[in-house]
């Protein structure tokens, strides 16, 4: 069962879009719970974003992207 | 706020020992072992990037060129663009744990930031807000202007607990305008790393030139020692 790695959606008010600035780990990696994984920043502000689950992760969304609240960013099976 | 020295309120680091005491803070409010922490310091010169920037083709030629003309460049964990560091120019730094219960803002962090700022340059007798300005260096929302002019950038790093997240917000505030060098020491790095921003001297103003003629280094010393009180007010 694969457990998705979305942007948070209560990071921040407003509509605003954020950029994956770093993924931390590659694609395909194994990851744990709790590890940081990628940053994302918006208004200048860098967002660290952990892996919600153990597993391989899949990056769906690639560094320099364009992303909102909510967004798919990977997966972790 | 951690004490002061000799040069009142503001601790002279070197630039890699104020990130990593950005850093550690960071961690010990994340880890649980303190609240929060608080610093104004100073450093040597040099220019700081945000760690994302080391991505570019041509940043380590840039980073070359900028050493060479004594501008080493050191990489950053908060958001945010290119920044001088040096002579003229004191940051702030507060490192705390975010709400709870409320829903976590960046805004209100930038506010918690910006306010002891805004509160001391009012009682210097200057007005200042948020805002944009064309043409500065490491451009942003919630930028501390003054007459259209910036006087000092803001950038902040998350990150999530257990519960809630450890917040590092960081103030750069212009206690000298740049001068040209800066600026052009600025430009040349971008156009190493093939980045098309120019940046504009005219774009900043610092508190020297903010107060009356003569009056700067005693002004200057209060400023900060107002910002300093409202920070400790407010831990």
């Amino acid at each position: 069962m694969a457990t998705d790695v979305t942007i948070p959606s209560d990071l921040w008010k407003e509509d605003t879009e954020a950029v994956i600035t770093n993924w931390l780990v590659s694609d395909g990696a194994h990851v744990h719970k709790g590890m940081l994984i990628a940053e994302i920043m918006v208004e200048k502000s860098q967002f660290e974003v952990t892996a919600p689950a153990d597993g391989v992760l899949t990056i769906e969304k690639q560094a320099d992207a364009i992303v909102r609240k909510g967004d798919l960013i990977g997966r972790i099976t | 706020m951690t004490a002061s020295t000799d040069h009142g309120p503001v601790r002279e680091l070197a630039l890699a020992e104020a990130l990593a005491w950005e850093a550690d803070r960071l961690a010990d409010v994340a880890a649980g072992r303190r609240s929060a922490a608080a610093l104004l310091w100073s450093c040597e010169t040099a220019l700081v990037a945000p760690s994302r920037m080391s991505s570019f083709s041509g940043f380590d030629d840039a980073c070359t060129g900028a050493a060479n003309a004594g501008w080493p460049v050191h990489l950053r964990a908060t958001g945010g663009d290119l920044v001088p560091q040096g002579p003229g120019v004191v940051n702030l730094t507060l490192v705390f744990r975010g709400p709870r219960s409320a829903t976590p803002s960046l805004e209100a962090a930038y506010q918690r930031l910006t306010a002891p700022i805004c509160e001391a340059l009012s009682e210097a007798g200057v007005s200042s807000c948020h805002a944009p300005v064309s043409g500065a260096f490491c451009d942003g929302r919630f930028n501390v202007t003054v007459a259209g002019r910036k006087f000092a950038g803001t950038a902040q790093r998350w990150r999530p607990m257990a519960s809630g997240h450890a917040v590092q917000a960081h103030a750069l505030m212009l206690m000298r305008t740049p001068d040209e060098t800066t600026i052009t020491t600025l430009n040349h790095f971008y156009r190493d790393c093939g980045i098309a921003r120019v940046i504009d001297a005219g774009a900043h103003v610092g508190l020297h030139d903010l107060v009356p003629t003569g009056s700067g280094d005693d002004e200057e010393r209060r400023f900060l020692e107002r910002v300093a009180a409202v920070v400790a007010h407010s831990q």
